[in-house]
């Protein structure tokens, strides 16, 4: 390939790598979804409002144990076994709008309750989610509307 | 008088020369990887332990799945991909080597990803890819024994690009959320959230939400927006870029 060509053969991918980084692009940004595999970054889109507030949602997970006691693991430590960053995820896609378990689900959360409490016996594991507003300054929360309840016995 | 069109290749050839790496570091850096995803690879035994329940992969090709992989193909993929990196680290037919491990790592990651969240390591699983292609096997290889070959810059030129590219697509909709805003501190919002609503931050967030100043918190935000933004840029400009890529690490 002489110079010339070699040379027009570069622009035209260049061109053709921008065209195809660009429709996906634009395509993964219209997605409710986050498609994979995609060039793509996190965006952490949202912003506080000009006083510092902003709503947000917080899990909290209470596992009930026979002998009376309980306990408030986050989702990283009971979700042990999941990639780290798939924990949260993968409980608010399963367990938050009413939930069908099947038997080796639910053996599996009464294994991870058990094992976060040590061996005790697990009743039931509560998942609720709750809408805050937060203040940014000082890192505190006022609730907002019902919380969503998923309650699991064990 | 040259044209456009002379211009224009002229230009690319101009910054593909300045992405041209040195062979020897080149071969420093296959092995690093190479010994990277031998040693402490992503793990993906996980994927067939977890229960079936949970799988919901992402659009795109992973979405063909109807559940999770056995285990027995996890472990055949786990000794696959260690193979492949020791073909990558001997450096035999390095450009094979090299495309077969973004395959693999590219697999990887999509069943990593199929339990609802998906992170963001497309640049790490396309690096071999491109870096193949730009020579990395030129020295510290077998094929460097058996044959005189060269590194190219193009293929880092486009990979450059890719990088920028994915960058400014975490850049616009942080304009669009409103991080412009000299009164909205974005930053210390996910610092603040992560305090009330965990997961815990570390010593780093810990004395960052020590600090109230708008300006500090402002300065974060732009900061961050520039350089996420600005390699679409830079990326045409090989020592802008090299600069650019120091700022955001």
């Amino acid at each position: 390939m002489n110079e010339t060509k070699r040379g027009t053969a570069s622009v035209i991918g260049m061109v053709a790598l921008l065209g195809v980084l660009v429709v996906q692009g634009v395509t993964d940004f219209r997605s409710r979804t986050e498609a994979f595999p995609t060039v793509s970054m996190p965006s952490f889109e949202g912003a506080p409002d000009t006083n510092g507030h902003r709503t947000i949602e917080r899990l909290t997970i209470t596992a009930a144990y026979e002998d009376g006691t309980t306990l408030e693991p986050d989702a990283e430590s009971l979700f042990e076994q999941f990639h780290y960053s798939s924990a949260r995820y993968s409980i608010d896609h399963l367990l938050k709008d009413q939930p069908s378990l099947d038997a080796e689900t639910v053996d599996w959360l009464r294994a991870q309750a058990s094992r976060v409490g040590h061996g005790a016996v697990p009743l039931s594991l509560t998942f609720i989610w709750q809408n805050f507003d937060l203040d940014i300054r000082t890192a505190t929360g006022v609730p907002v509307g019902k919380p969503i309840v998923t309650e699991i016995d064990l | 008088m040259n044209s456009l069109a002379d211009r224009v290749r002229g230009s690319v050839e101009w910054i593909s020369d300045g992405y041209r790496p040195n062979p020897q570091p080149f071969g420093v850096l296959r092995i690093l990887f190479a010994l990277q995803v031998l040693v402490t690879p992503r793990g993906v035994l996980w994927v067939a332990e977890v229960p079936a329940q949970f799988f919901n992969p992402p659009p795109g090709p992973f979405s063909l799945l109807s559940g999770p992989p056995s285990s027995e193909f996890l472990v055949a993929f786990t000794i696959a991909r260690a193979v492949i990196a020791v073909w990558l680290l001997v450096g035999w037919r390095t450009l094979w080597a090299s495309v077969s491990l973004s395959l693999v790592l590219i697999v990887g990651s999509g069943l990593g990803y199929s339990f609802s969240k998906v992170d963001h390591f497309i640049l790490y699983d396309l690096a071999p890819l491109a870096f193949g292609l730009a020579g990395w096997g030129a020295a510290l290889s077998l094929d460097a024994l058996s044959h005189r070959s060269r590194t190219h810059g193009y293929p880092m030129f486009l990979f450059g690009i890719v990088a920028a590219f994915a960058l400014f697509t975490a850049a616009v909709p942080k304009l669009r959320g409103g991080w412009w805003n000299p009164a909205r501190e974005a930053t210390h919002l996910y610092v603040s959230r992560d305090f009330f609503a965990g997961p815990a931050p570390g010593a780093l967030g810990q004395f960052l939400m020590t600090i109230d100043s708008a300006v500090f918190w402002k300065l974060l935000d732009y900061g961050t927006l520039f350089a996420e933004g600005w390699l679409i840029v830079a990326v045409f400009l090989p020592g802008l870029f090299r600069i650019g890529l120091v700022l955001i690490v």
